[in-house]
């Protein structure tokens, strides 16, 4: 059975000190490892931006300050050919 | 057909009120409370049991885990008298429903990885790896381990439904067989009952077996945490 008595017969060195499966801590830091991982990825995969190149292009020119000047003079347009219909 | 196969198995009601919960609790009476220094022969042999029982069945914890005795022996008491009592013509068997089962493998199970989590975190943790794993497997290893942990309870609660409820199924199922050959063969109806008589022994044995597998399964997974 593992355990600090049985430990004491390996002696590791560097990363493999803290990280291995054969003593209690390594064997401990290994799996906290293996759950970060897959919390860092489940995170990654949820905040990752799931706008494709074109359509941030596209929004990027929506709200450009050229497509607001453009999107007012079409406006004044429309409510000048408005008015002279009334007429 | 179908309907009389697993009406035996629908939750009792008398008069409209359920009466599941006098049935559960009905095994208790059927145990006598030792109220003398020397017992009369009955209380005696059911002390004798349980002193066995607990002594086989504690051997292998520590202090800590023999906390559990009267838990552990309470378990095996109510599951082996609930099983038994079930094989009574008629009767409803609580060990059948999922439910109860699973109400008592959860807490149970819980208990035990809550324990060990509490008292010994890193052992807890490192359990999550086996000794020896090459590096590659590591990450696969710890997946499949946390999934087993998972389905510990799961397991066992299906385990004693399954068992119960089946054999349940092939008393009710060949007791109508028989029934049903007698009046067109008395031999084959014959042999037919022989299966029945046999089938039923089974299942007296099964009844105890399954109390006891459930029980020394909890005490292992307790074992693992204390």
């Amino acid at each position: 059975m593992a355990g600090p008595e049985t430990d004491a017969q390996f002696h590791f060195t560097g990363i493999k000190k803290y990280f291995n499966s054969y003593i209690l801590t390594g064997r401990m830091n290994c799996v906290l490892a293996t759950y970060g991982g897959i919390a860092l990825m489940i995170l990654y995969f949820k905040l990752r931006s799931k706008k494709t190149p074109a359509m941030k292009a596209t929004l990027t020119w929506t709200s450009s300050v050229k497509f607001r000047c453009l999107e007012k003079l079409m406006s004044t347009h429309h409510a000048i050919l408005n008015l002279y219909n009334k007429l | 057909m179908n309907e009389n196969l697993f009406a035996s198995f629908a939750a009792p009601s008398m008069m409209g009120l359920p009466i599941v919960v006098l049935i559960v609790m009905f095994p208790s009476i059927l145990f006598p409370t030792p109220s003398r220094l020397i017992n009369n022969r009955l209380i005696s042999i059911q002390q004798w049991l349980i002193q066995l029982t607990s002594k086989q069945m504690l051997a292998i914890h520590n202090q800590k885990g023999r906390t559990w005795a009267l838990m552990l022996m309470s378990l095996i008491l109510f599951i082996g008298s609930t099983n038994l009592l079930g094989l009574l013509p008629h009767s409803f068997t609580p060990t059948t429903q999922l439910s109860m089962n699973l109400g008592m493998a959860i807490p149970l199970w819980a208990g035990t990885v809550v324990t060990g989590f509490r008292y010994k975190t890193k052992a807890s943790l490192a359990h999550f790896l086996p000794q020896g794993t090459p590096l590659p497997l590591i990450p696969i290893l710890v997946v499949i381990e946390t999934i087993s942990l998972f389905i510990q309870p799961m397991a066992l609660a299906v385990r004693l439904t399954a068992n119960i409820t089946a054999g349940h199924l092939l008393i009710h199922l060949i007791g109508g067989a028989t029934l049903a050959l007698i009046n067109i063969s008395a031999t084959t109806a014959f042999i037919t009952f022989i299966i029945l008589i046999l089938l039923t022994i089974l299942e007296f044995a099964v009844a105890l077996i399954q109390a006891y597998v459930f029980t020394l399964l909890v005490s292992l997974y307790l074992h693992d945490n204390t």
